[in-house]
Order: structure tokens, then sequence, then C-alpha cells
């Protein structure tokens, strides 16, 4: 069984699956009004910028990410603490980021690792409306489904495999 | 003169008359100072009304920490989808829970040290020693005043409250026992309350300790104490206090004074307890905050360690043992299996400890100061010449030992890359470990983790030894008490605005990225004119930083509480004095009474004073009752990213709120704003926490010109981390006179295309609709 990457961070009998490569994309294709949620750890910023970007896919820039986005020449869709954009998913009657209905699927990349344990455990429990999935470096038991614990390599590999997976028919 | 007690009266049997406390003239004379408000001693239900207003506005968000309760027999219970525990609690109300139960902890810790010291103090100066606070501080007690509803004059006054914070402690923690509570806002009610009633057990423990032990009453100008593993003298015997409670410090600094020996022992301390000692004495020196204590014990270099109460590792003996110094145990609270030799002679027990004893438990401070002095005095030459890290050569040879494994980095809460240090001292490069040195908080979780069992904080420390040693910083004494004087210069201009905001840096050192960022925080709203204020650990670790002209933050900025100022106000009961300093807003500068008048004050100062807290490495339960009672007070509180493991925090809906005030001058209810926005807010990093803050400074009564000034910092500080102006500006532009005028061309182009409209000023803000429009 995968653990945790923070190892001790074991929630309950309940947990989540650990993700493919195939199986990530499969649920982002599968998504009507996915958001992603960027965070301040900035070890695959470029490749989730560029995931929204081919897949349209509405950003969320949490901490001050937004900063460096902006140097980067890219706006987020909205900035808000890792907390707000988490508390405004769990309300079903929240309108989304572009006003078209409240998200079914939030994508968390990046976002400091034992803080975004925490957010996704409030989804798990308060959000039954919505789906997750980390791409945060090391394992998330809280996400319906994670990123095994694996090297930088092999990390950069996995996410190569997901946009691989998007671009299939 | 008749004197409280029980008499039996002669020749008459069977009658015997009671007498309780006998109220004085003064007394009496005293008790007409103010009306007495509608909540003197405040019980659950008294305050639920403005706890359940509160938390309208500021909903609960949880996030569980674990799915589970595993508090009684049926348990586990599984809390997930909508499952009930066998009791029928669900998961948010099991989070509530958890928070009461860490609030409850929390307030008994403090409440412990305020039992502790008081009695302590009664047996040194008696009952009747008189609470003198000095000429400028009229409205002592502020928090006494405001919920008890009485004025202490004398130790022996304290002694009434506290009975008062234990009862309504027994009432809080018994509402957790299973099958009592099940509302998660009920819970939350009760969390607030217990937590302020932490509060004042830590303005008891404070007012106290500043009578009995003569600590500094408010001095701006207290000294500056030397400061970091480079300010102890290293060929003196070394004493080192551990933890929060200050008798055994100063018995033992008395004791070393009348023997005549100051110049030849180092007096120093970690944590709470090295303040307090520093604000008896400024020849002690302050090591560090709790993030230090680790390292410093692994150091070897105390040659007594002398432990109190609250926040000390639960392994020191072990560790101590490692190093060959004797462990001297103070309280009840602390007694790691060592025998109690109280009653001892003092003599037998120095000798047993020279021969090897490795501790023991003395509980009465006055012996345990012989002890320990003496202790010291013969051991320093056992211990001269003795090892305690390895050499580097050694470092070298262990990290050849690594494994590569990587659940170091895996235990350590802030997840720093230990393997790859590791990797690096293998080769002989011990940059990686020193670089450790500065964002490790000493925890050892990693050397618990290590397969191959190797003192991985030794190696950090030994690596890091020019950067841990080679420097002395300096920090201000803990003051204590805010002036009435200074009240009455700073709390027009901080209704107003025009004084930004007053920003207190609390709680632990369990800092995401080590203490530099907290005195980072701090220089940013010092140098913009904010009044900062700090107490326990993170008062020492803004120590730990120098400007870039060299100084220290307490060297370049004043201790004055004005703007601009930067005020170690003391240890984590000084914290009592923080909202003691806004409540004091409310009595001088608006004339409101206190006398058990908590709503009232509480809504003052949630609608007016402009303060923001930020625990930026908050860890124990007594920063979860700390936070939460600022909160209570209407005071927000930012807490570091560890801060989301508290199970709960306070926030609004953002756009799905509705912010309605009540005008108390045009008596309607009236659109309001953000202001604050949230009530306990974790934040992912550093610069996220210092936009939030000059956020959370602004309040309804700002006056035009204070708007602007609010305005200016927030936006400017959105910019500077975020790139742009702030996306909710709007929202706090009540007129054209609230833009910022370096700004208004850039603000004004953004307000056309949002589609601003101006409002009015709200005349006098208030969440307290009077009862018959409700």
């Amino acid at each position: 069984m995968t653990r945790a990457y923070q190892c001790a961070n074991v929630p309950g009998p309940h947990l989540g699956k650990v993700g493919t490569s195939a199986s990530v994309a499969s649920a982002i294709k599968r998504a009507e009004r996915p958001v992603l949620i960027v965070g301040s750890e900035l070890t695959n910023l470029n490749w989730a910028l560029d995931l929204a970007k081919k897949q349209d896919i509405p950003v969320v820039a949490t901490a001050h990410v937004a900063g460096m986005m902006r140097e980067k020449g890219v706006d987020p869709d909205r900035v808000l603490g890792a907390i707000e954009i988490t508390n405004l998913l769990k309300s079903p009657e929240w309108g989304g980021i572009r006003g078209e209905g409240q998200h079914d699927l939030a994508i968390f990349v990046d976002v400091l690792y034992y803080m975004e344990a925490q957010m996704l455990s409030t989804l798990k429990h308060f959000a039954p409306h919505i789906k997750t999935i980390s791409l945060t470096k090391g394992h998330q038991p809280n996400a319906d489904q994670s990123l095994p614990n694996l090297s930088e390599k092999k990390m950069i590999e996995f996410l190569a495999g997901v946009v691989e997976g998007l671009a299939e028919a | 003169m008749i004197k409280d007690g029980r008499f039996v009266i002669d020749n008459m049997e069977n009658v015997v008359i009671n007498i309780g406390k006998i109220t004085t003239e003064e007394e009496l004379d005293e008790q007409e100072w103010e009306p007495m408000g509608p909540t003197p001693k405040p019980g659950i239900l008294s305050l639920r009304n403005w706890d359940h207003r509160l938390l309208k506005d500021f909903p609960p968000f949880y996030a569980p920490i674990c799915d589970m309760c595993c508090l009684c027999t049926y348990g586990k219970c599984d809390l997930t989808e909508n499952r009930k525990g066998a009791c029928g609690i669900d998961i948010e109300a099991q989070q509530a829970r958890m928070v009461l139960i860490a609030c409850c902890i929390g307030t008994a810790a403090h409440a412990g040290h305020a039992n502790h010291v008081l009695h302590e103090l009664i047996r040194w100066r008696g009952r009747d020693h008189p609470i003198d606070l000095g000429p400028y501080i009229d409205v002592e007690a502020p928090i006494i005043r405001t919920v008890v509803g009485t004025i202490p004059k004398t130790l022996g006054d304290l002694e009434e409250i506290l009975n008062y914070v234990n009862q309504q402690l027994v009432h809080a923690l018994s509402s957790t026992h299973t099958g009592q509570e099940g509302s998660y806002i009920d819970f939350e009610s009760k969390a607030l309350h217990v937590s302020m009633i932490d509060n004042l057990a830590k303005e008891v423990a404070d007012i106290a300790q500043i009578a009995g032990f003569d600590f500094p009453k408010g001095d701006p100008d207290a000294a500056l104490i030397d400061f970091g593993f480079g300010a102890v003298d290293r060929t003196k015997p070394i004493i080192v206090f551990i933890g929060h409670y200050p008798a055994v410090s100063v018995a033992t600094i008395d004791y070393i004074e009348e023997r005549g020996l100051s110049d030849k022992i180092e007096v120093c301390g970690i944590c709470c307890t090295a303040i307090e000692t520093s604000r008896y004495s400024a020849s002690a020196k302050v090591i560090g905050p709790l993030s230090m204590q680790q390292f410093f014990v692994r150091s070897g270099i105390a040659d007594v360690l002398v432990l109190d109460e609250q926040c000390v590792r639960t392994d020191l003996l072990e560790e101590a043992q490692k190093t060959g110094a004797p462990l001297i145990l103070t309280t009840d609270k602390i007694c790691y299996n060592l025998p109690d030799v109280t009653n001892r002679d003092t003599d037998k027990v120095v000798a047993d400890l020279l021969n090897g004893t490795p501790g023991v438990l003395i509980s009465d401070p006055l012996k345990a100061a012989k002890v320990i002095t003496e202790t010291a005095l013969k051991m320093k030459p056992k211990r001269d010449g003795l090892n305690h890290l390895p050499e580097l050569e050694e470092v070298q040879k262990l990290a050849e030992e690594c494994i590569k494994c990587g659940w170091c980095d895996r235990a350590c809460p802030n997840s720093l890359p230990v393997k790859d240090a590791m990797i690096k001292a293998k080769e002989g490069d011990f940059g990686g470990l020193s670089d450790l040195f500065s964002p490790c908080m000493s925890c050892g979780r990693c050397e618990s983790e290590c397969k191959k069992e190797l003192p991985i904080i030794s190696m950090i420390l030994k690596s890091a030894q020019e950067i841990a040693f080679g420097e002395t910083y300096t920090m201000r004494a803990g003051r204590g008490p805010v002036l009435d004087t200074e009240i009455r210069k700073v709390g027009a201009p901080l209704v107003l605005g025009e004084i930004p905001g007053v920003v207190a840096l609390v709680g632990c050192s369990n800092f995401p990225a080590g203490e530099v960022e907290v005195a980072k925080i701090a220089e940013e709203f010092a140098r913009r004119n904010y009044i900062v204020v700090a107490t326990g650990c993170s008062a020492m670790a803004m120590a730990m930083y120098r400007c870039e002209d060299g100084q220290t933050l307490y060297e370049k900025y004043p201790g004055s509480f004005d703007a601009g100022g930067v005020v170690n106000i003391g240890s984590c009961v000084a914290n009592a004095h923080i909202i003691g300093a806004a409540i004091k807003i409310a009595a001088i500068f608006a004339r409101l009474p206190l006398r058990g008048n908590f709503e009232e004050i509480a809504d003052y100062i949630l609608n007016k004073v402009g303060a923001c807290g930020v625990a930026w490495g908050a860890m124990s339960q007594k920063a979860a009752s700390i936070g939460t009672g600022t909160n209570r007070w209407g005071i927000p509180v930012i807490v570091g990213p560890h801060g989301s493991k508290y199970r709960r925090a306070y926030i609004s809906n953002k756009e799905l709120s509705e912010w309605e005030l009540y005008d108390k001058r045009t008596g309607e209810v009236v659109e309001g704003e953000p202001a604050p926005e949230h009530l306990m807010y974790p934040a992912e990093t550093m610069e996220e926490a210092i936009v939030l803050t000059a956020k959370l400074c602004i309040r309804p009564s700002d006056n035009a010109k204070g708007r602007q000034i609010k305005l200016s910092n927030y936006a400017d500080l959105y910019k500077k981390y975020m790139g742009t102006l702030p996306p909710d500006l709007h929202l706090f532009v009540r007129k054209e006179t609230d833009i910022p005028i370096t700004m208004k061309g850039e603000v004004m182009e953004y307000l056309k295309e949002v589609g601003w409209k101006p409002r009015k000023a709200i005349g006098e803000p208030s969440r307290l609709v009077p009862e018959e429009e409700v």
C-alpha cells in the first residue's frame, strides 16, 4: 500500500487511489468544469500553466504565486488563498471561477504538501459534488487520485504521460 | 476586628458562624468605580449570542486531520461520508469538539502557570502584596475588569479570579465528554468562551509576575538583552532554564546575587522562561525560542538543565544524560519518573547529582535555587573538556552510513531535504547540513525515522557551528503592559486608521521556513509605521535577524507602543496585554465602560481597532486558545500553514457572504464591508500573510485619511507580491476620498472597469443590533 508522503499523515479507513498518468488524464477528460489550483511549491508551475492553456482549465493561484505567474506573462483566472478556494469549492451554490456553475473536478498542483492535505480533507468530507486530483510531489491519501511517491525524474515522466493521455482521442 | 473564617460562639452549643469574604469600606468605594455591566463573570451561555453573531460572518471551516473519533470504547468510529459515531456525533461536531479540547488544554496550561506563580508569590510576598503597575497605568487589568468586573488590588484578589477561571474550565471541558454537546456551532461558542478564560488566566499570571517579581511595568526602554548561542560565556558554569514558569529562575538569580556570584555564573533560558528571566535580570542570556531547544541541549554547553513547565521536550532526561548535564525538574507538570527530593537535605542532593544521579525533582523554588547553583559551580570543572558534538570527520563518517532511503525527508514536518544534505556530507561537503540549521525546528522526527539511527540534529548543528555560535544578537526585554499614556497618544489615530494597524506577532516557533520569516514580517510593517508588538517565541525569533544596516529589529526600532515601534511585550502569558491594549483603546479613547461589559467592548474592537495577530509558527494547544480567545475579542488572527492542522479556521465566504452591519448613529442595518474579511486564517506563505495582514487591519470606522493610508499599504503590498492592484479593492473604497492620492489614476481606472459606485461610510459600525430590533 502506498503511504502518504509525509508518512504519519494517515487520515482514516477511506483512502484515495494512487493515480496513473492514464487515470488522471481520463478524469480530466471526463470533467465538465475542472479547476486547477496552483500553489507555492513551484515545482511544476510551467507544466501546470501549459496544461491549463491546452485544456482551457481556469487557474487559481494560491499564496503569492500570482506574482510569479505574471512574471511569466500569465494572468491567473483568480488569486485566492488555498483555504479560500477550498471554501468556495465546498459550497454547492458557488458559480465557479467562470460563473458557469460549481466545478466538478479540482486539480491541486504544488500547494504546500501538508496544507494541501488539509484542503483535500475538507473537500473529501464536505464537497461530495467534486472530485479531487493531487499532482503535488508526494502521495496525498485525501485526494480521490494522487501521485505515488516518485523521484523527480519519474514525476516528470508521470506528468508527461498525463499530457499524452489528454492528447489521445 | 472581624475576619473571615469559621467561628464557634462560646457557651452556645451547635452554633457556628461562617463569614465568607469581608467587604471593607475601601472595597465598597471600589465597587462604585463603574456601574456593573450586563455580563460579569460570564458563564458558557452568557456570551453565546455574541459568538453566534461572530460565527455568522466568519463561519467555521473544518479540515479534519483524522477521519475518526477514538475517544471512547465504542470507537474507532468512522465519520466519513455523513456517517455518525456511535454516540451520534458527526464529523463537523467532532472537529469542533477537538478544537474545544485543544483550547481547554491551552487554557489549562496558562491557568496552571497562573495558579503556580500566584500561590508561590503569595508564599513569598503575602496575600496583601499590592498590585502596582506604576504611575502610567491607571486602567490596569483591562481583561479582568471587562470579564470579571473587579479591579484586583493585591495578589490575594487574584485568587478569586482564578477560582472563576478554574470553574469555567471545568464546565467547558466537561461538555466534550461523550454524549454532551452535539452542535458544532455551540462547541465553537464554548471554545471561544474557554479561550477568553485563557486570556483572563494569562492576565492574572502576568500581573502577578509583574507585581511579585518587579518585572518592567510597561517600560518602552526596557533593557537590550544579549541573545543567541554566541552570547553565552562558556568559560563560566552555565545554567539553562527551559519552559515558562519563572519562579525558579528568579529564585536562582537571587541566590546567586546573595552569594556574590553574579559575574561567575551564566544564567540562560530557552523559550518563555528565557523572556521571563530577562525581565528580572538584564544580565540573563536568551538562547532562543522553542525551535532551538534540541539544538542547544545537544551542544552540551549547559552544566545544569532546569525544566519548569509548558512546551518542554518530553525526552530531555535522555538528552541531558547524553551530555552528562544533571536535570532538575521544578514543577508537578514534568516529573519524568524522577525522585522528588524537595524534602531531602540540599547538600546531599547536590552530592547525588555530582555523583551521577541523572536528575531530581524539587518543587520548592527556593531549595531548587540552591541546588541548581551549587551543582553548576561544582559540575563545571567535571564537564570542562568534554566534547558533545561529533567532529566534522565523524559527521562525514556518519553520513557514509546513510542508505539514501529518504524517510528523513518524509518524516520532516517541513519536508526539508535532509537526504540530499547527507549525500553531500558523504563527500565532505557540509553545506547542505549547514543550510538546514535555519529552517530546521530541531524536532528530531528525522532521527526517529532514520533506520541507521544517525544523530541528524547533532550533525546539522556541528556543520552549522560557525553560524550557530558565531553570532550574538539583542532582544529588548519583555516590557509588559501598554501604558495609558501611550494609548492616549495612539487611540484616535488607530481608530481612525491614521496609524494603519497593530500587528501582533505571537505564538510558537513551528515556522514553515525558519525564524527569519517572522522577522521579515515585523520589519515590513515597522517600516510602514504600523505598531508591531510581539510575544513569546515570535518575539525571540525576531531577534535572530539583522536588517540591511546590520542592526537587529530591537536595536533599529523603538520599543514604544507607537507607529513604527517594535515592542516585545513579554512571554506567552503577556499576550494578555495585547488584547488589553485594544480594550484600553475602548476605555480611554472611546470612554466605554469596561466593567462586566464584554460584548460592547469586543464589538468596538472588531469594528474599530485595526489590529491583526500573526501566529506564524503556531504549534501548541496554548496557541490554539490564545488565537481563539483573541478572536472572541474581535481581533483576526493569521496562522502559518502548519496552523491548518488545527482543523478549524474562521473564514468568510467571500462573494457568498453578506456584510450587514448596524449603524448605531442612524439606527439602521446597513451594507457593510469585509473589514476584517476573515477571523482565523491559515496562510500558505509569508508573502500571502503579509498582504493579508495589511488587509485585515482595515476597519469600518476608518476615516477617509485612515482608509487611504491602509489601502495604500494593502495595494502596495499586493502589487509587490502579486503584481497587480488587489482584485477586491473596490470593496474597500467607500468614496473617492478613500483612494490613496499616489494611486488615484490607476485606482479610478480600475473602479470604472468594475462598475464601482460610491457608498456612505458607516457612522457607528456595530454588530450588536438592539434586542427590540432583532
